[in-house]
């Protein structure tokens, strides 16, 4: 089964079903961005290394998704995510809709999307309490 | 000093779902119409800016190859659903700076090529390969602005109920029937809280103006006091989304440059691609304090006969969204304003008209561009 990987420059896997993002932090200025970027946008250093960010993070805002995505079946739920390192995350959340709330902590996890040899797996985000 | 510009000659099609033509035959009769508007011979047209955001390569040339009209400076300009204004912005700069004494600006679009659902974005985009789309983007802002600021969808569906009262006066809008509140909160939903009837219709359609320097002026001449064109800020931060700081920054330049405040504007054409987003730019362009958007809407200043009707044509909610010719199609709108001519929609007496058309999902931005133009009669 072929599983493909989405976005794999900007997370990393550390078990089954938890992950952490990267993020660029430039070496000359200290500007943070994610995804991590080659250049830093405000001195356009170049930035090779990339950093682990914080798995925990608090949720900005969500919407239920009812159209069908080419790669997603609807309904799918999208979030943002501000974490500790002053960046904002979008990601789709694996969780209950009724159970979202704003401000609620959410954990950094892995999600595999679709089937078979169409699978793939993503970071995506789930309710902290559930970990 | 940059010379007085005017829009002398208006012309477009009704934005309809499907038009059996190619998108160039329909912009070739917002063309012609805007030509006979100015009753203008097409020869003296100097130079032309075409924008659409699917058009494909050479439109503008494909539109005016069969009017003869070629043979002049001729760009194409894509900007997302900023397209058309941008490039009136474009040509309203070669105006002012006395490049030319008359240019011809179009518009125009045709999104029955999609069939349903969202329209497309861009792969390359990381947030758009995780499942984002537009409607989710602004249902994410009008969640988090309910929770900051109270209110429920109920009061985001009035934005839908009043511009479909609008549309109901006008011809050239694709829905026209009446709503109800209930109706709008029923209809499927897209993303949580918006539902279809807050969520604009994908539409054909081609707009277009003749643009000309004092020379060409004639007595139904609408001079365009101020245009201003801006593209999105990065900020992957923490920022608030409940302000569009595009819009906040892109009307801060266009006030200025026009020499009024949002208290002068007497009608206004906005880009309400969801019914949260009118509310939004009340508060961006000024209208009325952050967190009072949707206090505003429920009084009733933003109808037609309030103290600043926003989006009498329908708006894009009623008319249906062709990209390209959406921008066109507010000055077309706001121009008829101006000079009397709106018939049943007529806001009586205005003299000062503002357009406003963001364009473009994009992360890491509030939107790809933004665009303002105010118009005085």
């Amino acid at each position: 089964m072929l599983v493909k990987k989405l976005n794999e420059d900007s997370w990393k896997r550390l078990s089954d079903d938890q992950a952490v993002l990267l993020m660029s932090e430039c070496k000359h200025c200290g500007k943070r961005n994610f995804p991590p970027l080659r250049f830093c946008p405000n001195c356009h250093t170049e930035n090779p290394e990339k950093k682990e960010m914080s798995r925990l993070g608090t949720l900005y805002s969500f919407s239920r998704i009812h159209i069908p995505h080419k790669l997603y079946k609807a309904p799918y739920i999208v979030g943002y995510v501000d974490f500790p390192e002053g960046l904002r995350v979008f990601g789709q959340i694996r969780s209950d809709f009724e159970e979202l709330r704003i401000g609620m902590k959410v954990a950094t996890s892995v999600c595999r999307f679709g089937e078979g040899e169409e699978a793939v797996v993503a970071y995506c985000f789930v309710p902290a309490e559930k970990e | 000093m940059a010379r007085p510009v005017y829009v002398t000659g208006i012309g477009m099609t009704p934005f309809r779902k499907k038009y059996d033509l190619t998108q160039a035959e329909l912009a070739q009769q917002a063309v012609v119409t805007a030509l006979r508007d100015a009753g203008f011979d097409s020869r003296k047209v100097e130079a032309v800016y075409s924008g659409s955001a699917w058009g494909g390569p050479l439109l503008g040339q494909r539109i005016l190859r069969d009017l003869g009209m070629t043979g002049v400076p001729l760009v194409n300009i894509e900007n997302a659903c900023s397209s058309g204004s941008s490039a009136l912005n474009q040509a309203w700069s070669a105006v002012a700076q006395g490049m030319y004494d008359a240019v011809l600006v179009i518009g125009s679009e045709k999104l029955s090529r999609f069939g349903s659902g969202a329209l497309p974005l861009e792969d390359d985009d990381h947030e758009v390969r995780l499942g984002q789309i537009m409607p989710a983007v602004y249902a994410m802002r009008a969640q988090r602005y309910l929770h900051e600021f109270g209110g429920t969808p109920a009061d985001l569906a009035l934005v839908s109920v009043k511009n479909r009262k609008h549309a109901h006066l006008n011809e050239y809008a694709q829905f026209r029937d009446l709503l109800s509140v209930e109706e709008v909160l029923a209809s499927r939903p897209v993303a949580d809280p918006l539902t279809l009837l807050m969520s604009c219709p994908k539409a054909d359609g081609a707009a277009a103006l003749v643009i000309t320097s004092e020379r060409y002026r004639n007595d139904r001449s609408i001079e365009i006091r101020a245009s201003s064109l801006t593209s999105g800020v990065f900020e992957d931060g923490i920022v608030d989304t409940t302000i569009d700081e595009i819009t906040v920054r892109c009307a801060q330049e266009t006030y200025e440059a026009a020499g009024i405040g949002p208290e002068d504007v007497d009608v206004a054409e906005v880009h309400d691609a969801f019914a949260s987003a009118e509310v939004f730019y009340y508060e961006a362009l000024g209208f009325c304090k952050q967190g009072e958007g949707l206090e505003l809407l429920r009084s009733g200043a933003t109808a037609i006969g309030g103290r600043i009707p926003v989006n009498p044509s329908g708006g894009l909610l009623s008319k249906g969204h062709p990209l390209g010719a959406t921008g066109i199609a507010q000055i077309v709108e706001i121009a008829e304003h101006l000079r009397g001519e709106a018939g049943a929609r007529q806001v009586k007496g205005a003299k000062v008209g503002l357009t406003h058309c963001t364009g473009g999902g994009i992360a890491g931005m509030d939107h790809g561009a933004c665009t303002m133009h105010v118009l005085v009669r």
